[in-house]
Order: structure tokens, then sequence, then C-alpha cells
């Protein structure tokens, strides 16, 4: 009996104790620290877009410890609802998001969305490219675009997660070339690779990926690269862009910085010069040249307005296509 | 031979000082994150990855690939000891093997995994330096129908873990399947089962179930059974090392889960745990004393360790071929190899063939490290036995939580695992298996995505899974193992019957 | 072959419970927005399959709880069962994933591992704390040091 009350009381200590100390713990002086959230798992695009600016701040010097934290699912969205959430108002916290962040709040039907972040800036990008096997009758987009227009349901795209930037893409491609975007025959795959060998095997007619996944398998032959959705070509990659084979589609797989909502202007502005330092560090050059990364730096206002078309453009697509209601 | 110049040069690149230390490092923290459940390869790779970007990509691939090696090894481990699977490629070594553990056999059960896992290693990198072509054309041929009829054939491989109540078992595989549910449909993008929660979302991930089943509720109901606290596990019954028995019956099953595991690595969505399920069910079903499967037979751990190792194998050879990652740590690699602005595919052998070949040599020398690293260590983790059950069960699950909260830094997922523990205590309390729940976890989501897959791509023509040649092999094969024990109980009656009234 | 039959209460609860599962099941299926698909089998079919099942399970292990032969082959019987030590494990967890992020992963991970070894009936609470200490603080150092893994700091921050 007198231990259990004993251990009882030590409970109920340690909890008081934990709840009091929590209050307690406020955030220390700004730019002391910094925390850039990754909204996935270590190894992906985001979080290695978080670590490339966790060394550029790292590297000006300007703030003291850069820590990256990853909190994966959901396309983002669990990330974005913590930062939302209990990040509101702290302005020493960043969160990489981007393009596949706008489809993945649509498709989830997350509460919390892009209007709920102060907006950084858009950092890079990658283009979406459109890819037939080696070994494919299709030789050109137009032979693409002619047997979706035939039948929609012939053509099936392989590709990633449902709604994310190569189902958009493949539902914009059909649009613009005319064909029912409701009966785009898209397939996604779970990861890279496997969406890969279904286009090397030929088990699917037609593959979208960002270029630079699928950049050796291009070069090396066994996949005919179509078209690239850049707005015009990229230098060092011989690829004839969508719109200038007469499908009016441009798209870039950004990926940006944005902060937690609640901050006034000083903050703001405090958080865009630590931004806007980085980017012009050498340390994020190295790390562009290294990766290939294109560099899409857009900060502060043209960012919001860019985040807002974005937005308009992705729904219409999504619906388009019947996965948002 | 052009090959053996090759290797030849491969060895010469990686038996220099440098390289051997960092294949000797990669080796052993392999076999230490291996022995942790929920911090696998993968994660461990990508968080090394900015630390590792000033180094040689040669001696970072060579450490790397110690690494995966390593942690398949180190994974057994605990599966026997502790009935605690590190990785979910070992989650089927946990059903012999601890039940050998707590009859004293546990160093002979460490010894046939790690022996088994460097027979299966050292096949696995010969298959990946003289057959890569061959399997690379074979991972092609499948498509999402194939794959689904070897989902299919894999399920018939759960009547072996099953147990003695079919209805028992056929439960808790349907509870997996269920849980499987839970998270965004593939397809469509559509929530389900995730009662609004957002964390829900992401689904529920192997590692949480396995712990949560095995660590978890092992914990509890170890805590809930004085009588079984009572009674004093000894650590070595008998010879410490593998008797000449043993050695006769592992010897097989190290073979034939070698040439199970490893072209389902090389497969885009093979992955290691279906290889050893089907393990499993194959040396049940060749043993001559079937009734021991349960009760901590050799086989049981010999065959499926064998297996996911010769998996890790088989993953390599689409990715330094093709440059196709076929899992999560295979798409860490990839990244590896893009941040020196390697791409892998037909053009890296010659394009860096010193990496290439330095990298295979030295997968045949780390295998030999980890077989030198974990044999002699199995007398000495079995002492693990001997600690204190309540310093012993406070390490599992202070080092499970760890595990599982480092998946999505998320106290959610130690939520999940505290449920998924609850349901593993009443499973284990009222007989109910939990292997079958893994299965059908594992094997529910893969099954249910590719059947969807396949029936997309044919637009609504479930002809498909017959008109593939492959895909028909596979299914044929599934419904003759499926079939041919109840034929042969038919027959082994209707004999009896004939004995009796004749 | 033993009889499929756990104790009747106990028996009738399982069969319940995986009768309600199915019906959770079956309710979300029901629930779902199915967007246009080729493959005429939508994200809820493979759900309502599931569920079929559970309720098939459920009511068999239900309807066996009340006949004569569940009470000869009784599962959770003969053996006395430490509902105590279960409550500490299971308030142990609770309380360690409540306090992991506040006070940090080096208190939480002690508080569990003393919580266990108590459960577990031991009383050398020095010992035990000692051990915890150090396999806490090794771990943690191990972690956040060696691999940059964030593990949280909680109140301790700066000091390890």
């Amino acid at each position: 009996m007198n231990r259990r009350t004993l251990i009882a009381s030590a409970v109920a200590l340690l909890l008081a104790g934990g709840l009091s100390l929590n209050l307690a713990s406020t955030p220390a002086l700004a730019l002391d620290e910094l925390r850039i959230i990754a909204p996935a798992a270590p190894g992906g695009g985001w979080d290695q877009t978080a670590r490339a600016m966790q060394e550029a701040v790292q590297s000006g010097g300007a703030v003291k410890a850069v820590t990256v934290e990853n909190i994966p699912g959901a396309g983002g969205t669990v990330g974005l609802a913590q930062l939302a959430g209990q990040e509101q108002g702290k302005d020493n916290v960043l969160m990489v998001n981007g393009l596949v962040m706008v489809g993945a709040i649509l498709t989830n039907k997350s509460a919390v969305t892009l209007e709920n972040t102060t907006p950084i800036a858009r950092l890079t990008g990658e283009y979406e490219v459109i890819v037939v096997p080696g070994s494919s009758e299709l030789k050109t987009l137009a032979d693409l675009v002619a047997k979706l227009k035939a039948d929609p349901g012939a053509v099936a795209w392989g590709g990633g997660s449902a709604g994310g930037t190569d189902h958009i893409l493949a539902g914009l491609v059909a649009k613009a070339s005319g064909a029912d975007v409701s009966k785009l025959n898209y397939v996604p795959f779970s990861g890279g690779g496997e969406a890969l060998a279904a286009v090397m095997g030929g088990h699917v007619v037609a593959g979208i990926s960002g270029y630079s996944e699928w950049e050796g398998q291009i070069k090396s032959g066994e996949l005919r690269a179509l078209g690239i959705s850049a707005p015009e070509r990229v230098a060092g990659i011989d690829i004839p862009t969508l719109k200038e084979q007469g499908v009016d589609v441009e798209l870039a797989n950004w990926r940006a910085i944005v902060a937690p909502p609640g901050l006034n202007d000083e903050q703001k502005k405090a958080l865009l010069a630590t931004v806007d330092a980085a980017v012009k560090s050498d340390s994020w050059k190295k790390v562009l040249a290294a990766k290939n990364w294109t560099d899409l730096y857009l900060p502060g206002d043209d960012f919001t307005k860019l985040v807002a078309s974005e937005n308009a453009r992705v729904t219409e697509i999504l619906k388009g296509i019947g996965l948002v209601q | 031979m052009d090959v053996l110049a090759s290797l030849l040069q491969g060895f010469a690149t990686a038996v220099t000082p440098m390289n051997l230390m960092w294949c000797l490092l990669g080796t052993t923290l392999g076999t230490a994150i291996g022995i942790l459940p929920g911090i696998g390869p993968a994660l461990t790779i990508a968080l090394l990855l900015p630390i590792t970007a000033k180094l040689d990509p040669t001696g970072a691939f060579i450490m790397f690939a110690g690494l995966y090696y390593g942690a398949m090894y180190g994974s057994s481990t605990t599966s026997i000891l502790l009935n605690t699977p590190g990785e979910s490629g070992s989650i089927i070594t946990a059903v012999e093997g601890n039940v050998m553990a707590k009859n004293g056999r546990g160093a002979a059960a460490l010894a046939t995994a790690a022996i088994g896992s460097f027979v299966a290693g050292t096949l696995g990198t010969i298959a990946i330096t003289f057959l890569a072509p061959l399997f690379v054309k074979l991972a092609l041929l499948f498509g999402p129908a194939e794959y689904f009829a070897l989902m299919v054939l894999a399920f018939t491989t759960v009547s072996a873990l099953l147990g003695l109540s079919l209805s028992r078992g056929i439960t808790s595989l349907l509870l997996g399947l269920a849980i499987g549910l839970v998270g965004t449909d593939v397809l469509t993008g559509q929530p389900r089962l995730t009662f609004d929660i957002l964390s829900l979302l992401r689904g529920i991930d192997i590692v949480v179930v396995a712990v949560g089943l095995f660590a978890v509720g092992e914990a509890l109901y170890m805590a809930s059974r004085p009588d079984m606290r009572a009674g004093e596990i000894v650590p070595i019954r008998g010879s410490i090392f593998m008797t000449a028995e043993e050695w006769r019956r592992s010897w097989k099953p190290w073979l034939r889960g070698t040439a199970l595991g490893f072209p389902f690595g090389a497969l885009p969505a093979g992955g290691t745990e279906i290889p050893t399920f089907l393990s499993y069910f194959l040396e049940k079903r060749m043993s001559k004393k079937p009734e021991e499967f349960g009760k901590g037979a050799i086989e049981g751990v010999a065959g499926p360790e064998a297996a996911n190792n010769a998996a890790v194998a088989g993953v390599l050879v689409p990715l330094l071929t093709l440059g196709l990652p076929t899992s999560a740590t295979a798409a860490i690699l990839l990244a590896a190899f893009e941040q020196y602005n390697l791409k892998p595919g037909p053009l890296l052998f010659s394009s860096s063939s010193t990496l290439v070949w330095g990298l295979i040599a030295s997968l045949y020398i780390g295998n030999v490290m980890l077989l030198i690293l974990n044999l002699p260590l199995a007398g000495l983790w079995v002492r693990l036995l001997a600690i204190p059950q309540p310093l012993l069960y406070g390490g599992i699950l202070l080092f499970s939580t760890l595990g599982v909260y480092s998946l999505n830094n998320s106290t959610f997922d130690l939520v999940l695992l505290f449920l998924v523990g609850i349901l593993g205590f009443l499973m284990r309390r009222y007989d109910f298996p939990v292997a079958p729940c893994i299965i059908g976890l594992i094997l529910g989501r893969l099954a249910e995505a590719q059947f969807r897959r396949a029936l997309t791509i044919s637009q609504g023509d479930a002809t498909v899974f017959f008109t593939h040649p492959l895909s028909l092999a596979l299914l044929i094969i599934a419904a003759l193992v499926f079939v041919g024990p109840l034929f042969y109980r038919w027959r082994a009656a209707k004999l009896q019957s004939a004995k009796t009234a004749g | 072959m033993k009889p499929d039959t756990p104790k009747s209460a106990a028996g009738l609860a399982i069969g319940l419970g995986l009768l309600l599962l199915g019906g959770i099941i079956f309710y979300d299926a029901s629930q779902m927005q199915i967007p246009p698909t080729y493959a005429k089998v939508g994200p809820q079919a493979f759900p309502y399959f599931i569920a079929l099942g559970l309720a098939v399970v459920g009511a068999y292990f239900a309807w066996n709880s009340w006949t004569p032969a569940a009470r000869r082959e009784i599962a959770a019987e003969g053996f006395t069962t430490d509902w105590r030590a279960l409550l500490i494990i299971g308030a142990g967890l609770l309380i360690h994933l409540n306090i992991l992020k506040p006070l940090g992963f080096v208190i939480a991970g002690v508080f569990l591992f003393m919580c266990i070894a108590f459960a577990f009936g031991s009383r050398s609470f020095v010992r035990d704390g000692i051990v915890a200490v150090i396999l806490v603080v090794l771990s943690y150092v191990g972690f956040t040091h060696g691999l940059g893994l964030q593990l949280p700091p909680g109140i301790l921050a700066g000091l390890l």
C-alpha cells in the first residue's frame, strides 16, 4: 500500500514537473539556433534540400546551431500541421516544402493549407521528362499525343504517387493536347525504382519522372525521352521541351522554404535575410552544381503569388482527373 | 576472362588499408544497427550521407555496402535471442530461432544464421559478379500482373505458419490485412481507416507492428506470467557450437534459401521479407520431421537467414547495372551515387570500373569479416539470456521505443506501438499465432496494389493474370502448392481405408 | 488437434471484438469517395473482403463460446495472471511517450527502464538506475553525435 502511494506520487511529480518545465523552456534568442523541418524521411529531395540549407546557413556563421528535423508523412502535410500548430509564431523555425505538398493538401483534404504558413522563398526545382521504352513504337511526342487523343485509356502512364507531380503533369499534358482528362489512365507506383522498371519492361506505355532520376537510362538509350516540361531548352539536356512540340505545358517540381504562421514583418524580413545570405553562399552554389538542381530562387511576394497560381492550376487538374471532388 | 581480371583489379582496390578500415567500420556499424529494431540500414546511410560527402566515393560505398550486409547479420541476433526482430527480413527467424534459444540452443541458432548469411552473401556476390545481366532481364519481365501472381504464391506459404488452429491462424492473418489497410490508398490517394488522424495517413509501419507484436507483446505477456518468469533459461544446453546433426540439417536450407532470396532481391518489388516466408515454407515442406517446426527446427532459421542475405545481394544487381533501386536502402544508395555525380546504370561499369569492382570485391571481404565478427560473438551473445529479466526487458523496451520513435520522430508511433503491443499480448494469451499477422500486413498491401495496377493497365480486363505466361505459371504453381497437400491427405486417407477394408 | 475454442467469456469477447472490427472496416469503406478508375476494382473492394472475413471468424468464435465444448479447453486459465505488473508496464509506456518530448529522451528513457525493471520484480533501484543511466546516455550520445539523429533533448538540452 505504502509503496503504491509512493509510486503514484512519484508519477504525479514527474508529470507535474514535465508540464511546468515544458512551459518554462520557451525558445531561445532569435537565430541563436535555427530548426529546419524536412517534412519527409531522410534521403529524399526535401531532406536533401533541408540539409543543404543547413550547411549553407551554418557556413555563413550568422546562426550558431542549425538542426534538421524530419517529420515524414502524407506528402508533407504531417510536417505542415506541426508548423502551423505548435510552431506557430516562432521565428527560428523553417520548413522545406514544394509542389508535391500543394497536391497532397488537396488529395488529403488537409485542414491546414499553405495559407497557414509564412512564405519565404522558392529555392530550386527540377523539370519533368516524359519517356517511353527505348523499343517503343512511339517515336515523338506527337505520336504519344495522337494515341492519347484516340483512346486515353490505351495510354497507361507510370509514375509516382497519386496526385503527385508526375500525375499532375500527365493531367496537364492530356488537357493541353485536347484529350479527355477524366479518362486519364495513370498508374501510381510506390518509389521511383518500381515505376522505372515498369517503363523499362514495357509494362506501361509511357513514364513520367524528374529528369535526374532517369537521366542514366535516358542517356544509355533504354528510355526515350519525348519531352521535358521546362519553359525553354535546358543547357546540357538534349531533350525538346513540350512547348516547342505544340503541347503548351510547363511544370517545375519546385522546392521552397516557408516559416510558421503568425510572424510580424520584422521577423519575416530577418528570416528572409538569413535564407537570402545562404542562397548566395558558396556552399549553396556548390550543392546546386553537385546535385544538378536548377536554381529557381524566387523570394518574398513573388513566391507568395506563385503559390497561389500553382494552387489554382493543381486544383483544377486534380478535379479534372477526379482525385479531388 | 575479362570479369576475373576486373575482379582481381577490384581486390587490389579493396585491400588497401584505408578501404579495409571502411569495410570493417561499415560491417561493425551495420551489425549494431541491425540489432536495434526500427533503425535500419536505409535510415543510417541517409544520415551518414552528408558526413561522407567529403570522403572518396570508393571508401564510402565500401562502408555502405558493409553496413547493408551487416544489418542483416545483426538483425538475426535479437530475433533469435530476444524474440525481437531488428529488421523485417528477420521476423520469420524469430519463429524457430527464439524457441531454439529457449531450449538452450541459441548459440547454434546464431551460428547457423551467421554461416547461412555468409554462404548466401558470398554466393550472392558471386552471382552479382557473373550473372548480373541475366537477372536484370528477369527483373524487367515482372509487371504488376506477374507480381500479383507471385503474391498469391507467397500467400499460400502462410499455411506453414498458421499453427495448430486454422481459425486462429486465419484470424491473425486477417488482422494483419486490416492493419495494412490503414493509410492512403496507393492507387487513388484515398484515406482508409484513418479516422481523420493526419499521422495515420502515412500508414502503420511494418516495424511498429513487428516490434509491437513481438517485443512489447512478449514483454507484457512475460510480465503477466509469474510462473513463466520463475523458470530459468539455460543459455547453453549441450555443445556451444553446432553439432554434426545441426550441420547436416543446415547446409541444404542455406543453399535453398540463397536460391530463393537472390532473385527476389533483384526484383524491383521483391524485398527481403517474402523470400524468408517462402524459404520457411519450403523447409517445412521438405523436412522429414515437419512436426518439429514451431518447436525449434534449425532449418527454419538456416533457410530464411540465408534468404534475406541473398536478397540483399540481389538488390545490388539492378542497382548497379540499371540504376534501379529495389529497396529503401537501394534508393538511398542511389542518392549517394548522385552525391558523387555518378550515374548507376550500364555506363557505370565502364566509367567507374575502379569503384564498381572495388565495391564488389569488398562484398567478398565484408562477408568474411562479418563471419569472423559474428561467429565467436554467438557464444557471447547467448549470455544475454543470463541477464536478469528485469534488466533484459527494461533494455528491450528502451531500445524498441527508441527505434520506433526514430522512424518518424513522432510520439504518435509510440501510441501505435503501445496499442499493437496490447494486441500482441492478447494474441499470446489466447493462443493466436503472431507470424501470420505480419505476413498479412506485408503481403496484403503489395498484393492489393499490384492487383489493381494490373487491372488499371489492362483497363479492367481480368484475363491479364492468365494471358501473361509468367503470371499464369506462377498461379499454377500456387494452385499446386495449395492443392497438393490436400490431394496427398486424400490419397493417404484412401489408402488407409483401403487397408482397413482389405 | 485441439478444439478451436477459448474460454467461453473470453471467446465471446474475442468474437464480438472481431465482428466490431469488421463492422468498422465495412463502414469506413462504405463512406469512401471513389474516383473513376480503369481497374473496376476500387479502394473499397479489398476492405469489404477483409471485413467479411473478420465477420466470419468473429461469428465463429462468438458462436463457439456458447457451445459446451468451449468449457473443456480453456486458453487463458490454469495459471495466475499478474495484472499489477501489466498495469505498471502499460502505465510506464504511456507516461514515457508523454514525457519524451518535454523532459527529453534521457530522463524518459531512464524512467521507462526502471519502471519495466520494477514491474518484473526488481527492487535493486540503485543497480537498475546505474544500468539505465549508462544505457540511455550511451545511446543518446551515440545517436545524436554519431549519426546526427535528433532525439529530443528536453530539459537537459545543452548538457549532453
